[in-house]
Parts: structure tokens; sequence; C-alpha cells
């Protein structure tokens, strides 16, 4: 039992929750209207699924995500490793708003076409599977969006997508070495080089579509309390299947977090799933003392979080970027919008480095997150749903290149070692 | 084979060889040998007898991970402080370290797909 509890990471048990769950929120003929307005929303940024189709198919539909993606998983022989956890929860954050099984599957399908031309197993690039998915929207705009024939969408739609997880592999992997592993949403920035040339096409080709600003706060007390009832979960079970000194749980606090660090090597899951516990709740806080209210896009957003603290991370690395963003925005008077939580959610992109570089550096590197991410929504023209990934990359490389810069004068000029 | 198997061979000897000369070692020879079955590569460090096995062992945890090495094997020999080989621990399949009072040698497997 403890075993597999280690192996599945506890996805298996939140994707039936939700499927479960989402059927007793609504009359069932509701909730099949609902879920099929959702696989055929255009899914641009920022498009609430709850709103669009309900609290139960939006549910269901992240519920349904993380379930195919564990099998998938389950199916190759892998177990559920941070990275992989983090790539899973991921899906399911977003399912809330932009993936759904149709764009998700498309790129799916550009992914397995890429591990077929090249002749590898489909297991060894499984990670940027998982991430790829960012680029969904890609998809569902030009299939639902544009307003052109579905007999051309559709077979447009189709291609765009599986040309996009074809070419993201190879693309997600270079690009890593651009911030140095100092971004956690490394495919977000591969994701949106890809998105940046499309809608330059787009543009060249006058085709036209508007980005959305669709969300619902009515489900806040139960996304709330759902949200609280994960990280309890997480908490209480990495506490019961623990074998190891609770003071372990400082070695992971300890570390920078920088990619690739996955926290739950050396038989680390039940530690893991503590910090995924503990990282949720302190960002919860945050957005509590901001009063911030719960819609699709915010709890996708920490379900990213708690995703991401199995693969880099945890309290002491998310909470000054989220600080530094929330600085700005009051220095600046900016109005906490939907995007603007966001960015503080995913301004955790940058925790690397406050892991590596200490609190302040941390709160500096959010600030300057802020005004990149509210800039960079017009390069992609929203069909990236990892926004903030993108943006976090030009942080990142402005803000090591400042350290280093300054690190390197006092060591002789010569190297940081 | 793996994708970019020739890089990621390569990126072993760069992370080692960085990591040795960080911890202050200023005399390493390298030779990497591809075989049928699987790749090695051997470190040899002179020590000048400041031991360097006990650390190493710390530092570096060899778990292949076949999809966290294709997404991250760029950042391999990317190493900014000279505290862990995690990358490293990534891309080998296993290590043996020999170390007498004078030089460490150091051998890492890579079993081919």
């Amino acid at each position: 039992m403890v075993k597999q509890l280690k192996q599945n990471m506890l996805v298996p048990f939140i994707a039936i929750a939700f499927i479960l769950l989402s059927f007793f929120l609504q009359p069932f003929p509701e909730f099949i209207k609902g879920y099929g307005r959702i696989l055929v929303s255009e899914s641009i940024l920022l498009t609430d699924y709850v709103s669009v189709g309900g609290i139960g198919p939006a549910l269901f539909n992240s519920g349904t995500l993380m379930l195919i993606s564990y099998i998938i998983i389950r199916k190759l022989d892998l177990r559920v490793t941070g990275s992989i956890f983090a790539g899973i929860l991921i899906i399911g954050g977003f399912a809330f708003f932009g993936k759904n099984l149709i764009n998700v599957s498309i790129i799916f399908l550009g992914v397995f076409l890429y591990s077929r031309y090249r002749k590898i197993k489909l297991k060894s690039v499984i990670l940027v599977l998982l991430f790829s998915t960012g680029l969904s929207p890609i998809s569902s705009v030009i299939m639902f969006g544009v307003g052109i024939p579905l007999y051309y969408s559709i077979p447009f739609g189709v291609l765009l997508g599986v040309l996009s997880g074809f070419l993201i592999v190879e693309l997600s992997s270079h690009v890593i070495s651009f911030h140095r592993g100092y971004n956690l949403y490394n495919v977000g920035f591969a994701g949106g080089i890809l998105g940046f040339a499309y809608f330059s096409i787009f543009k060249l080709l006058n085709i036209e579509y508007t980005t959305n600003l669709i969300y619902t706060n009515d489900q806040h007390l139960l996304l709330l309390y759902l949200f609280i009832v994960i990280c309890l979960f997480f908490i209480i079970t990495g506490i019961i299947i623990n074998q190891k000194p609770l003071k372990d749980y400082l070695k992971i606090i300890k570390t920078s977090g920088r990619a690739v660090t996955d926290f739950t090597r050396k038989d680390n899951q039940p530690l893991t799933m503590i910090n995924i516990g503990i990282t949720g709740l302190a960002a919860l806080l945050i957005l509590l003392i901001l009063n911030v209210h719960m819609n699709g896009p915010v709890f996708g957003g920490l379900l990213t979080i708690i995703g991401f603290s199995a693969f880099g991370k945890h309290p002491r690395n998310v909470l000054p970027p989220m600080i530094g963003v929330l600085l700005v925005s009051i220095i600046f008077n900016i109005e906490l919008s939907v995007p603007v939580v966001l960015a503080i959610i995913f301004s955790t992109a940058l925790a690397p480095i406050a892991g590596e570089h200490g609190f302040i550096i941390g709160i500096l590197s959010g600030m300057l997150h802020l005004p990149i991410v509210l800039s960079i929504g017009q390069l992609h023209g929203g069909v990236l749903l990892y926004s903030n990934g993108f943006a976090a990359a030009f942080t990142a490389v402005i803000f090591i290149t400042v350290i280093h810069t300054f690190e390197r004068s006092n060591i002789n000029g010569t190297t940081r070692i | 084979m793996a994708l970019h198997e020739y890089k990621k061979c390569a990126k072993i000897v760069e992370e080692i060889t960085e990591y040795l000369l960080g911890k202050g070692y200023k005399k390493i020879n390298s030779s990497l040998e591809l075989k049928d079955t699987e790749t090695t590569i051997t470190v040899t460090v002179e020590t000048n007898g400041v031991p360097i096995s006990g650390t190493l062992k710390q530092d570096l945890f060899c778990c292949r991970d076949t999809e966290l090495e294709e997404y991250g094997w760029e950042l391999s020999g990317d190493i900014h402080c000279v505290c862990t080989l995690d990358s490293l621990g990534l891309l080998v399949d296993k290590y043996e370290i020999c170390e007498d009072d004078n030089q460490c040698v150091i051998t890492f497997h890579r079993i081919k797909d």
C-alpha cells in the first residue's frame, strides 16, 4: 500500500475524486451541455471553464485529463516522479482554463508522432508530452474561434496542434539553456516562441480573433475548500507513510529548486507530499490575505503550484517572487485583476532564483516579472496558456546575468566556481 | 540509442570535470569509450592526499531517469555551486570509485537503451 502511494503520488485519487464530485453538482443534462461547451470552446487566454461549462464539467474535464495522463504513465511502465507529478498537475490545473480532451489529444498526437519519427520510446519524451499542452488553444481557436467553416477550420486546427507537439520536444530541450533552469516553466518559454510565430503568421494572413477575459467567482467557497482538502490530504498522507525523520524536510527547503530538481528522488515521496501540502497552503494564504476569490484560473494556478512542489518549489522559494509581484502592484496601484493574480501565482516559476540567491533577490525577480508578463501577451495573442512561463524566462535571464556579472567581479573575473 | 546520445556522454565529462575543478583539483584526465552495450567514462584525478571519494559519494546520487534526462540534459555541466551532481546522476546508471593516496579513479557507466 505504502509502495503504491509512493508510486502514484495520490494522483489517481485526486483525479477520481474530481470526476465523482463533478456528477453531484448539477443535473445530468446540464452537465452534458456544459461539458460540450467546454470541448468546443475557443479556450484562448483567459477562458474560465467554470464560467463556460459550470463547476461540474470543469472538474470532470480536469479529473479525466489527469486520469488519462496517469493511465498513459502507467502504460509506459513509469512511476509518478516529481517531474511527472508536475506534468500531470499542470494539465489538471489548466484544464480549468484552456485545456480539454480535444485540444490536449491533438498536442499529444504531435509528440507521439515525433517519437515515432525519431524512433525513440515515448517515455523518453513523456515530460515534454505532459508540459507541451500549454499550446492547446492553438487548435481550439483555429477550429472554433476564427469563424471559418468547420470543414476548413478543423483540419487546419488539428494540423497546427500536431505540428506544435511535433516541434516542441526539440525546442524545449534547447531553450532550457537560455535561462539555465531558473525558469521552472521551461516549456512555457518554448511554447511562447512557437506561439509568437503562429500569432505573427495569423496577423499576416488577417486571421482575427479576440482574446478573452471570461471568469466567474461564483464557486469561490467550493474551490477554496476543495483546495484546502487536497493540501491536507497530501500533508496527512505524507506524515503517515513517512519513515524518515521529519527534520529531513529541511533538506528539501534548502535546495534552490533549480531545474531539474526532483524532490521524489532518494525515496523522498512522503516528504515531498508534505512539501506539496505546505507549499500549496502557503500560496493560498497569500491569496486569502489579498481577499482573492477563487475561480477556474486561480484554482488551476494553485494546482500548478502544488504540482511543481514536487519539482522545485517549496515555501522558501515561492513566497519571495509572489511578494515581489504584489509589491509592484501596490506601488504602482495596479488593480488585482485575474491576470495580476495569475502573475502572483505563476511568478513562482522564478522560485529557483529566490532559492539560490535569497529572499531579497527573489522579491526583486517578482517585481520585474509583473511588467514583463503584462506586456508579453501581445506577442503570442493568447494562444499560449503558459504566458507567465514565457515571461519568466526573460526575467530569469535578466536577473541571472546581473547576478553573475557582479559575482564574477568578486572572484577574479573568471568563473563563479 | 537515446536522442543526443553523444552529446549526453560529452556532458557527463563536462559536469564531472567542472565539479572537480571547482573542488580545487588541478590535474584531471578523462577518457570515454563507446561499447556495444554501454558507454564508460573514466576520470583520473590527482588528489595529492586530499581524498575525494567521500564527498563524491555524498554529492552524487545515481538513478538514471529517462524522462528527466531528455528534458534537462542540456543543463548538465552547468553547475553553479560545487555541492551537487544532480544532472550527472540522471545520466549515468552506476559508478565506481577507486582511490589511493595520490589519485582517484572514477568510472561511470551509461547503459545503452
